[in-house]
């Protein structure tokens, strides 16, 4: 893993923090917000293995989620990604628990792989995220096809994306979604998103 | 558009998904038995089948797994969904003269 400070933002040619805002106003429908590069790992396991997916989830902290959930423990997020396939991600650099994970599982038939610097991070809100994110991906924003905790992967236009729902509320405040793109995909989802967003008004958080 | 029903993600749209021809295709055992006629006879010939065909899919902009379906090629209703390593189950005949 490269050094903390040679770490730069996916989005840092589009000079974001020049017009940045602590709050999105409420005429505005939409906000978006640059998430600091994740640090990720990719847990590869098959839960049949009853010893192996334990030892993770206790090296987790957590019961590994199920297919489309996302697992919420101390200071970090377990994605389920498919039957035998997790992300973990974390504040801080993954390396510690990297060697933790792979201790856990001794010689089991399991992968533990750093990818954060794959992946970008860009979290949209507001009353009218669910509609903004409706119009580049097949997928069904409806509350009822959509709930909190739900991990699904899909497309964002043309880019591959992960889409996980933090929070949602009836008021004012709308839907929470954090998207994880691929680093190179970055800009182009931003710009895409930002573009969808001007008919309900968009404010760049800081 | 197709509704797939991925064994691992559920009902995703089609433009997720990319197709992967026909399904339980053997691969030769002794492949460098086989002259140009038969190698290209396993590589690209096709049943085609007018009706209840078995592919292959992978939902690649999702999970990215592979799977199999049987699709009626005429109606596109989507018959079945098993996984990979798993026996087609039995399906209704169908037949388009
Ligand atoms: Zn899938």
């Amino acid at each position: 893993m490269p050094e903390e400070t040679l770490r730069l933002s996916a989005l840092a040619s589009l000079g974001l923090a020049a017009h940045a805002v602590a709050a999105r106003a409420p005429e505005q429908g939409i906000a978006l917000r640059e998430l600091p590069l994740p640090a990720l790992l990719n847990l590869r396991l098959d839960p049949k293995e009853t010893a192996a997916a334990k030892a993770a989830a206790r090296t987790l902290g957590l019961l590994l989620p199920d297919l489309g959930q996302a697992g919420l423990a101390k200071e970090l997020v377990a994605y389920r990604l498919g039957p035998d396939e997790w992300w973990i991600k974390m504040e801080g650099p993954a390396a510690a628990l990297e060697t933790k994970l792979r201790a856990a599982l001794g010689d089991s038939h399991a992968a533990v792989t750093e990818i954060g610097e794959g992946w970008a991070q860009i979290e949209v809100s507001g009353p009218q995220a669910r509609s903004l994110l409706a119009k580049g991906c097949p997928l069904d924003f409806h509350p009822r096809a959509f709930a909190i905790g739900e991990v699904k992967q899909s497309l964002l236009s043309k880019a591959d994306a992960v889409y996980r729902l933090i929070s949602d509320d009836d008021d004012a405040s709308g839907a929470l979604f954090e998207i994880t793109i691929r680093r190179s995909f970055a800009d182009y989802a931003w710009r895409w998103l930002a573009d969808a967003a001007g008919e309900y008004g968009l404010a760049v958080l800081s | 558009m197709l509704l797939i029903d991925c064994p691992y993600c559920g009902p995703r749209a089609e433009v997720e998904f990319s197709y992967g021809n026909e399904a339980h295709i053997a691969r030769p055992l002794q492949p460098e038995a086989l002259d140009d006629d038969d190698w290209a006879d396993y590589l690209f010939m096709k049943t085609n089948r007018k009706g209840v065909m078995l592919e292959r899919w992978v939902h690649s902009h999702g999970c990215r797994r592979w799977f199999n379906v049987a699709r009626d090629t005429v109606t596109y209703e989507i018959l079945a969904v098993y996984p990979m390593g798993a026996k087609p189950p039995k399906l209704p005949e169908r037949s388009y003269l």
